[in-house]
């Protein structure tokens, strides 16, 4: 039998999609997606999650960046700060995220499906809310089990990375 | 022909057409890797797009020293889920003689009883790149790339039930 990397290079399989996907259009910063999330998001400025309430954080030019992951809860139109705990299933997070240096992150979980990738970000000292021009990135619980979130460079690497461990009944 | 690099400048500089013929070129090997990272055609497409909108989305970020068949390569690595669902009858293995009949079935089935960063290491041997290079694009250290590497060889082997011909 051939050996496994010439087994894997034989691997084959059906044809990439034909076309690239298009350029996301520009959008203003602040663009909710609609009903209950855009009303979270409106509640996380209430809370003063979107104001100069989180620390800046700073760190010097050259050192290897660190995170920040902060994660909220919506509930009924109000944004909910989660630093652990439990959760129930079909509750909604949004993130906010924040390093010492510009670098780029993503936003992912360690749950009953393995580890799952929810976001990239482009961080720096000013804490952003997690999401693209379509809108704020939201994690939906459902099934129950235990949850971790990271923010780290990769999904699946987490050196001294920030993490917040959910229970979700 | 102008070369990758090239056209990764021109992206740079918001040129769409470079960029399509950049998908163009790589689209087929990003998929086929994605496909054998993921085991099935619907997480394989969603990396896929994900990969070539971070290419676009994160462009001003492309060092013109490196190759772009790296740097690419190293998104798709790293983007999208690490979830691996099998659909072992939309893979084709042609056999050689005196290989066993299933051997299509049991290497994809191997390929998911690794962990996800031993599924992406192997692939990304199986694509040519060297320990050091992969090293940068996980950005992990070149000793563990080899140990990881060795182990998952070890363990995609025993799967497939035999030793190397």
């Amino acid at each position: 039998m051939r050996d496994v990397d010439e087994l894997l290079r034989a691997l084959d399989g059906p044809r990439a999609p034909i076309a690239a996907p298009p350029w996301p259009r520009r959008r203003p910063r602040w663009v909710y997606a609609a009903g209950a999330l855009a009303a979270a998001a409106a509640a996380l400025v209430a809370v003063g999650f979107g104001g100069t309430s989180l620390p800046g954080i700073r760190g010097f030019a050259g050192d290897t960046p660190t995170f920040d992951l902060r994660m909220v809860v919506e509930r009924g139109g109000v944004a909910v700060r989660v630093a652990g705990g439990s959760l129930h299933t079909g509750e909604r997070v949004l993130f906010r995220a924040a390093a010492t240096s510009p670098t780029l992150g993503v936003v992912w979980v360690e749950g009953p499906r393995g580890a799952e990738s929810i976001a990239s970000v482009e961080v720096d000292g000013v804490p952003r809310d997690v999401g693209d021009g379509g809108g704020l990135a939201a994690y939906r619980f459902d099934r129950p089990g235990r949850y971790v979130f990271h923010l780290s460079s990769a999904v699946g690497q987490c050196v001294d990375c920030p993490t917040i461990p959910v229970e979700v009944r | 022909m102008v070369d990758d690099e090239s056209l990764m400048t021109r992206v740079m500089a918001n040129d769409r057409a470079a960029y399509e013929l950049l998908y163009v070129r790589w689209r087929e090997p990003i998929f086929r890797f994605l496909l054998r990272r993921t085991g099935g055609r619907s997480l394989a497409e969603e990396a896929h797009q994900e990969t070539w909108l971070r290419v676009y989305r994160f462009r001003h970020r492309f060092d013109r020293s490196r190759l772009f068949r790296s740097w690419v390569f190293a998104i798709a690595a790293n983007c999208g889920r690490d979830s691996f669902r099998p659909e072992p009858e939309l893979f084709v293995l042609p056999l050689a003689p005196g290989e066993p009949h299933d051997l299509r079935d049991r290497l994809v089935q191997g390929l998911g009883a690794l962990d996800p960063d031993e599924r992406r290491l192997l692939l990304l041997a199986g694509e040519g790149f060297e320990g050091p290079e992969i090293a940068s694009m996980l950005g992990i250290g070149a000793g563990a790339v080899r140990m990881r590497l060795s182990r998952a060889r070890e363990r995609l082997r025993a799967a497939l039930g035999g030793s190397d011909a």
